[in-house]
């Protein structure tokens, strides 16, 4: 193979695999703004804790696929518990249209609550969080070699996203998300307890964030300001591919991973300016983002 | 009785939308609740189904309280609410809009309406079931949104405005529609702005004034006074 | 008399002695010498607070954000210097024995919050002077507070060279670090001495790595004629994927990749490395932390690095031996620190406090003019080395030391893995430092 070809892939791979693990963030936090109106600033610090926890995890029992495991359980489990004890109250309140100001207060209270009680437990110093053995080679493949980690990333979330169309699309569970993302109140006068179906999306979204926490370890230092780093990409995906729209997160997250790396092989310095005159550019003219539906 | 709505007061922020209203609706048959725009006949039926939550009164469905209780309970107990704008879910398939209107729990198929019935009532509906709802006209999907209720086997229908801009013959073709699911045996509270629809179709009438009920009457009473009907709905 | 005359010797003597005992005692109470107290006893965390009249030190450093590690860290050995002074009983200024008192200002690495911290440390803490920090878009406001509130700025850890020119000089502000220029340099002379010729520059898209990589290139110009670089790029900071940039390094054929990069980016970028199946080498300032090594599963991987700083632990001199043992007898079952030996700039900056605060000894006041009088031109002798204050811009004149990875390394954690060469190549003031900056009073 000539060398371009395989710069030309070696690039596609690399973003896919940033892409994919953007998506696997991106997804619930879109998620979660579709259906709730909620804008979780918290989102990406769930995601930094479970990488956190996962460390702690390997530093108890060393072994990786139980962290990959329980990380994201631990996190799902914050995450439900965030949403029935405080979300839903706060939405009890007759709070009008004050009630967005209040919630986005809430996550971003959240979120440095998070972020300090990550400094007080595991400090601030970088922590390290290894691949098992298996999977920290290179693996040959189509002619040339690649990190095997970086397509256990890919893998992983080709799988989660499958599951997740599969129980999107093909499933009453699915349907009812979908409704409920589009029109929460018509979905529960028709007799849906749409509460319960909020805090499901709230613990997918956020198990979702936990799997993208603990696959990300290895392959970046664990360390406080994890969070913010993801918070913005995240966002990005979700205004850009449209509030609520899982496609549109899915779209935005591989033309952004794409997007760095090819930016980096023939334009670095222009990524950036690129990608957010992208954003200015969609954002005048459809301000709901390219695959949004719904105000 | 299958309704009461008694001294029901409801707030949007600090407006006091609905001041002391009172109605009643029997078994088997179809009110309507009249009034110029404003007046609250919208929150009453919100309140009614639990998405606006009325502040005081009482809401009493089949000799049961449900004010205060959650839209979704509200739904199950059997009223099944029509909206304004259809707010069909346009992201899904027409089938799956019907399928939404399933409730769960055991007596589903108690008032008879299923899928295959409903397809006989609207044949386009089975034709077009694969489309996905953004891609029905106007009045189709003011069809699909009636027939998404009647999923549900409701014994009280609330319909809000079915007929708000859609072409006359589409409006004659809801009227059927309504006054055929009556003779089923389902009671209907009906908002409707178009007075000759509405008298050709109701038996009793509600006229609202501000908040509450200004005259509440047969059909053919209200047409022997002409100046109730200047009072509450002439613009 | 007979027996006056008898035991007037013995009695002179043993008055003597102890005239001789309490003049020590004095002298000992009187002035500090580095390195006298227990720091088995030490922890950053539990610092004792002296109360009464102390001097007061602002440190002025990031404790929230993303870059909240660094100020730990200058905590860390802020406190070390400040628990053996105070041990010692303190510093005489002005006619009194004080304790030295540090109170900590976060940055949050961000300018106005920053300029709001200072303000505070000066107007309500009433701190005697102020050291830092992290960021030299910070520092920049730590000079401007400095000669506006006319108090000393210590600045030991921010490196752009335009800090000290003409436009930003005061006479109030002190930088002991080097400076990127000066890593450059010292970088660049060590290269002409290898093989070495193919460098790709990958830098952090700021200031800082802006800087670095164009003193870089100046540096090999006028060092290494012969050297070729490939490859130049500058990513953002705590970027989350380095592996497109590596793949194009690949491409470019470099031998060594020279790098402004600091943890975490300058780990990722390691590990980022060894997950791509790569082996080259990084030369710049943060390529040496021992903990690296455990977590690099190719064992090639590091091997070459090459560290430039101002302080390394392995520059053998009798002053830095004993600092290394003292460090090493603290710290080499400590889970928390994680590192055996005073890697990085560790050393220098402890040795940079311990300066400042002989200077305050020295001068035996809190007078900021006679302060500045004794420091400019001064000469201490650190751990390392002969630092010197240059008086023209207050940059301080010091040798730079670089060291290669090898493996086994004494200087690694665990004593047989990745660490610094047996001893640092030293290269001396004259080479490194550049003249004076043009245009200053």
């Amino acid at each position: 193979m000539n060398a371009i070809a395989v710069m030309l892939i070696t690039q596609a791979v690399h973003g896919l695999a940033y892409g994919m693990l953007l998506f696997l963030v991106a997804s619930g936090f879109t998620l979660i703004f579709g259906m709730m109106g909620i804008l979780n600033i918290a989102h990406a610090s769930f995601f930094m804790l479970a990488a956190y926890v996962a460390f702690q995890i390997m530093a108890w029992s060393g072994n990786f696929w139980l962290a990959l495991l329980l990380a994201p359980l631990a996190i799902a489990f914050l995450g439900i518990l965030m949403e029935r004890v405080m979300l839903r109250r706060i939405r009890r309140f007759k709070l009008g249209k004050a009630l967005v100001l209040f919630e986005l207060m809430l996550t971003v209270g959240i979120m440095v609550c998070i972020e300090e009680a990550v400094k007080n437990i595991w400090g601030t110093d970088p922590q390290i969080i290894n691949a098992p053995d298996a999977l920290r080679g290179l693996i040959p493949c189509f002619g040339m070699t690649y990190p095997a980690y970086r397509l256990f990333i890919i893998g992983l979330a080709c799988s989660i996203l499958i599951l997740l169309s599969i129980v999107l699309f093909k499933t009453r569970l699915g349907n009812i998300v979908r409704a409920a993302v589009q029109d929460a109140e018509m979905t529960v006068a028709l007799g849906i307890n749409v509460p319960l179906v909020f805090t499901f999306v709230f613990g997918l979204g956020t198990w979702l964030a936990g799997v993208a926490g603990v696959a990300a370890g290895p392959l970046l230092t664990v360390f406080p300001g994890l969070a913010n780093q993801m918070l913005l990409d995240s966002f990005i995906v979700v205004a850009l591919g449209g509030f609520g729209s899982l496609m549109g997160a899915f779209i935005i997250s591989m033309f952004l991973g794409e997007l760095t790396a090819f930016g980096v092989q023939f334009f670095p310095g222009y990524s950036t300016i690129i990608l957010f005159g992208f954003m200015a550019f969609v954002l005048t003219f459809r301000p709901l983002g390219l695959f949004g539906e719904r105000e | 009785m299958l309704l009461e709505v008694k001294d029901l007061n409801s707030y949007y922020g600090l407006s006091h939308v609905l001041q002391g209203m009172s109605l009643t609706v029997y078994s088997g048959e179809i009110v309507g609740l009249l009034g110029r725009n404003g007046m609250g006949k919208s929150t009453t039926l919100k309140s009614i189904m639990g998405l606006v939550r009325p502040k005081s009164g009482s809401i009493r469905f089949q000799n049961q309280e449900i004010a205060g209780h959650e839209s979704y309970q509200i739904a199950r107990a059997g009223i099944a609410y029509v909206p304004e704008e259809r707010r069909i879910f346009s992201n899904l398939t027409v089938l799956e809009n019907l399928m939404m209107g399933v409730k769960p729990g055991e007596n589903q198929y108690q008032g008879g309406w299923t899928l295959a019935k409903l397809y006989h009532h609207f044949p386009f509906m089975k034709d077009r079931s694969a489309q996905k709802g953004a891609h029905l006209s106007g009045g189709e999907q003011q069809m699909l949104s009636i027939a998404r209720a009647l999923m549900g086997n409701p014994a009280l229908l609330l319909v809000d405005e079915p007929t708000e801009g859609l072409a006359p013959l589409m409006v004659q073709e809801v009227r059927d529609v309504l006054l055929k699911i009556n003779k089923e045996g389902v009671a209907i509270l009906i908002v409707e702005h178009n007075l000759k629809v509405a008298l050709s179709l109701v038996e009793r009438v509600y006229l609202m004034g501000k908040g509450h009920i200004g005259f509440s009457g047969s059909v053919q009473e209200l047409q022997s006074m002409p100046h109730v009907q200047e009072q509450y709905l002439s613009i | 008399m007979k027996s006056i005359r008898a035991i007037a010797p013995p009695v002179t003597c043993i008055c003597l002695l102890c005239l001789y005992i309490i003049s020590m005692d004095i002298g000992a109470a009187r002035a500090f010498t580095p390195l006298q107290a227990d720091f088995s006893s030490y922890d950053p965390e539990k610092q004792e607070i002296p109360s009464g009249d102390t001097i007061k030190v602002g440190l002025l450093e990031p404790f929230s954000g993303q870059s909240a590690s660094a100020g730990e860290i200058s905590n860390w050995l802020l406190g070390w210097v400040v628990h053996d002074i105070n041990s010692q009983g303190g510093i005489m200024v002005d006619g009194k024995m004080k304790k030295i008192q540090v109170i900590k200002a976060d940055t949050a690495t961000q300018p106005v919050v920053a300029k709001r911290a200072l303000q505070r440390l000066i107007l309500n803490d009433k701190v005697d002077f102020f050291v830092g920090t992290a960021g030299s878009h910070i520092a920049i406001i730590g000079n401007q507070m400095a000669e506006k509130y006319q108090k000393i700025f210590l600045n030991y850890s921010a490196y752009s060279v335009h800090l000290m020119n003409a436009q930003n000089f005061n006479r109030y502000t002190f930088r002991t670090c080097s400076t990127t220029d000066i890593n450059a340099r010292g970088l660049a002379y060590y290269f002409s001495k290898t093989p070495i010729r193919k460098f790709y520059i990958l830098c952090q898209d700021y200031s800082y790595g802006q800087d670095f990589g164009a003193s870089m290139k100046k540096a090999l110009k006028e060092f290494v004629p012969t050297a070729e670089v490939v490859g130049e790029v500058y990513h953002p900071l705590w970027l989350k994927d380095f592996a497109p940039y590596l793949s194009k390094v690949q491409a470019s054929g470099a031998e060594m990749i020279i790098s402004s990069d600091w943890p975490p980016d300058s780990w990722n970028l390691m590990l980022a490395i060894d997950q791509m199946g790569m082996t080259i080498p990084v030369a710049g300032q943060f390529f040496d932390d021992p903990r690296m090594g455990e977590n690099l599963k190719n064992k090639k991987v590091g091997l070459g690095n090459t560290v430039v700083n101002f302080h390394l632990c392995n520059v053998e001199t009798e002053r830095n031996s004993r600092f290394n043992k003292i460090f090493h007898e603290r710290y080499k079952d400590n889970a928390k620190v994680q590192i055996d030996w005073p890697t990085g700039v560790v050393g220098g900056v402890i040795g940079h406090f311990y300066w400042f605060f002989d200077v305050v000894q020295r001068a035996g006041t809190l007078n900021t003019e006679k302060i500045i009088n004794l420091w400019e031109g001064d000469t201490y002798e650190s751990f390392a080395g002969k630092l010197t204050m240059r008086k023209c811009d207050h940059q301080a004149v010091m040798d730079m030391f670089v060291s290669t990875l090898v493996s086994p390394s004494k200087w690694s954690k665990t004593g047989n893995g990745l660490g610094y060469q047996e001893q640092a190549v030293r290269i001396p003031a004259d080479i490194v430092m550049s003249p004076c900056p043009e245009g200053l009073k």
